[in-house]
């Protein structure tokens, strides 16, 4: 699903951000980045999405070679990937049902398919009845569900999450864990950042840790 | 709870895409209503720029026309015979001038037909009474062929006519008709001058609008760019929004034109009426009107393209490295 072959991540500042990292997630796995912070992991996830270039070595999802898209595909690439990240994201000027649409309307769905998989994913996180409210009326979890909603609504095979728990209690975090949990165990790929080592032990999946760019351990 | 993996694909391509051209129009059109001043002192701007190269342009053809007009009716040659001429020698001239090839019509007024409708006009009978002697000349009005209605060829006319020796004085009044076509040809200069400057004018009043509009919109257009909106996408609101910009600005102006000249008919009327003229001033015609409205839709669109192609990727792509 994620290969990365000897890849170097230099910012044209001169920053380093990652350095020779080879890596590899198959399909239907669930994956833990760790390391503290500007070890690199929004680099990495950022390079998956194609937001940055690498600046040396090759990344391949599912099959995609990265370098070789252009500026059309990217977008469709970014379609596949479903992404969360610490700050949920939404748009506070539309409701949820409209945030949660927002990928559908992107790929140009219609109304009917829209409906019918915004209910699905909102359904799954459990917020069904909140479709018309706007995020700013719930609470931190239940925007962060919504993220999750949006992230899962077109069902892409991967999804990649920046910190997803960083906001939330602890109670609340074990929670979106399991939402994770859940897609995984349906065939999603998952990778999340996260630099809270209990909640990641806890889940017993693999664990990738960064420092300073390079990757110093996988278990 | 199960997942399906396979990713969703939309069905309908062709219906999908219009729908969403459309939900683009109508979102970009709430957007605009929802800031009813703003967007109104905008349009109205708009439609400004857009009614002055209008009227310019109306007023322009409507001096083109006053001066078909003239040049059809006026294209005549009074000849003032001198006084005293024997009546023979007159009617003797007529008959010369009746088979002259190259004038079309011979009209004789003689020098008591003239005295009437003079004192006519002044509506004094008495006036003949008061004169001892008619002081008019006779005189004969003559229309050259239509092929002789250039400058050049009517004034060879004019010295042949000169040269005859009943004839005093030989009037056209060409020079100032011909200066009329001069002023002519410089208002339409400047009217394109003005077409294009205030069409620029247009089109950086849009392009503003559109660059303030993205700025708004930055964390909408960074969260739809994560979620794999192409640019086409991102772009088309802004671009509909251009649209409906220049839409509206056209139908400004073209009211304004249909408001003054209502306005001016009148007055317009009365002068006309004074030099005896049936002049009426025409406006713009419906088709004219759609061109109006098709040409600020089109500066709209441009204006708009050119900000959001270039300006939606400089605002949002330093903000979108560093803060995700």
């Amino acid at each position: 699903m994620i290969k990365f072959i000897n890849v170097n991540k230099k910012y044209t500042n001169g920053y380093e951000a990652l350095r020779h990292i080879t890596l590899h997630i198959n399909k239907g796995e669930m994956v833990f980045l760790t390391g503290h912070s500007g070890a690199g992991k929004t680099t990495l996830l950022k390079l998956i999405m194609a937001l940055e270039n690498t600046t040396s070595g090759q990344i391949i999802i599912s099959g995609k070679q990265l370098d070789k898209l252009n500026r059309w595909q990217k977008p469709h690439l970014r379609r596949s990937i479903g992404v969360i990240f610490q700050d949920p994201q939404l748009l506070h000027e539309r409701t949820i049902y409209e945030n949660v649409a927002l990928p559908l309307l992107v790929s140009g769905f219609n109304h009917k398919e829209i409906r019918r998989s915004v209910r699905v994913s909102l359904d799954m996180v459990g917020l069904l009845d909140k479709e018309n409210r706007y995020p700013l009326s719930l609470s931190a979890g239940e925007q962060q569900r919504i993220s999750i909603a949006r992230a899962i609504v077109n069902r892409p095979p991967l999804i990649l999450a920046d910190e997803p728990t960083g906001n939330l209690d602890p109670e609340l975090a074990t929670e979106i864990m399991q939402v994770f949990a859940k897609l995984n165990s349906g065939g999603t790929t998952v990778l999340i950042a996260s630099h809270d080592l209990a909640l990641i032990e806890s889940m017993h999946c693999r664990m990738l840790r960064l420092k300073q760019g390079q990757l110093i351990r996988t278990l | 709870m199960h997942t399906k993996t396979k990713t969703l694909k939309p069905k309908y391509k062709i219906k999908n895409y219009l729908e969403c051209h459309l939900r683009a129009m109508i979102s970009s059109l709430g957007k605009l209503l929802r800031t009813p001043l703003i967007s109104f002192m905008t349009i109205a701007a708009i439609g400004i720029a857009l009614a002055l190269p209008t009227n310019f342009y109306i007023l322009l053809r409507n001096m083109q026309n006053l001066s078909l007009q003239w040049n059809n009716n006026s294209s005549q040659i009074s000849l003032y015979l001198r006084m005293n001429t024997a009546p023979s020698r007159v009617q003797e001239l007529i008959q010369r001038l009746k088979i002259n090839p190259q004038i079309n019509n011979v009209r004789y007024i003689s020098a008591q037909q003239g005295l009437q409708e003079f004192s006519k006009i002044l509506g004094n009978d008495k006036i003949t009474t008061i004169l001892s002697k008619n002081p008019l000349p006779e005189l004969i009005i003559i229309n050259p062929i239509p092929e002789l209605r250039t400058p050049q060829k009517i004034n060879t006319m004019i010295n042949t006519m000169k040269s005859l020796p009943e004839v005093e004085i030989v009037q056209l009044d060409l020079q100032w008709l011909q200066r009329l076509d001069d002023i002519i040809v410089l208002a339409k200069k400047i009217t394109t001058v003005l077409a294009f400057l205030l069409g620029i004018g247009v089109l950086s009043i849009v392009g503003n609008t559109i660059r303030l509009a993205i700025q708004n919109e930055r964390k909408e257009i960074e969260v739809l760019n994560l979620l794999g909106a192409t640019n086409a996408f991102i772009r088309r609101p802004f671009l509909y929004t251009g649209i409906w910009y220049g839409l509206f600005g056209g139908l400004i102006a073209w009211l304004s034109e249909i408001i003054s000249l209502i306005w001016l008919r009148n007055p317009i009327k009365n002068l006309a009426y004074s030099y005896n003229s049936s002049f009426y001033i025409e406006g713009l015609s419906f088709n004219d009107g759609l061109y109006l409205l098709l040409f600020s839709i089109v500066i709209g669109l441009i204006g708009s393209w050119i900000v959001a192609d270039r300006y939606y990727s400089a605002v949002c792509k330093p903000y979108l490295s560093h803060k995700i």
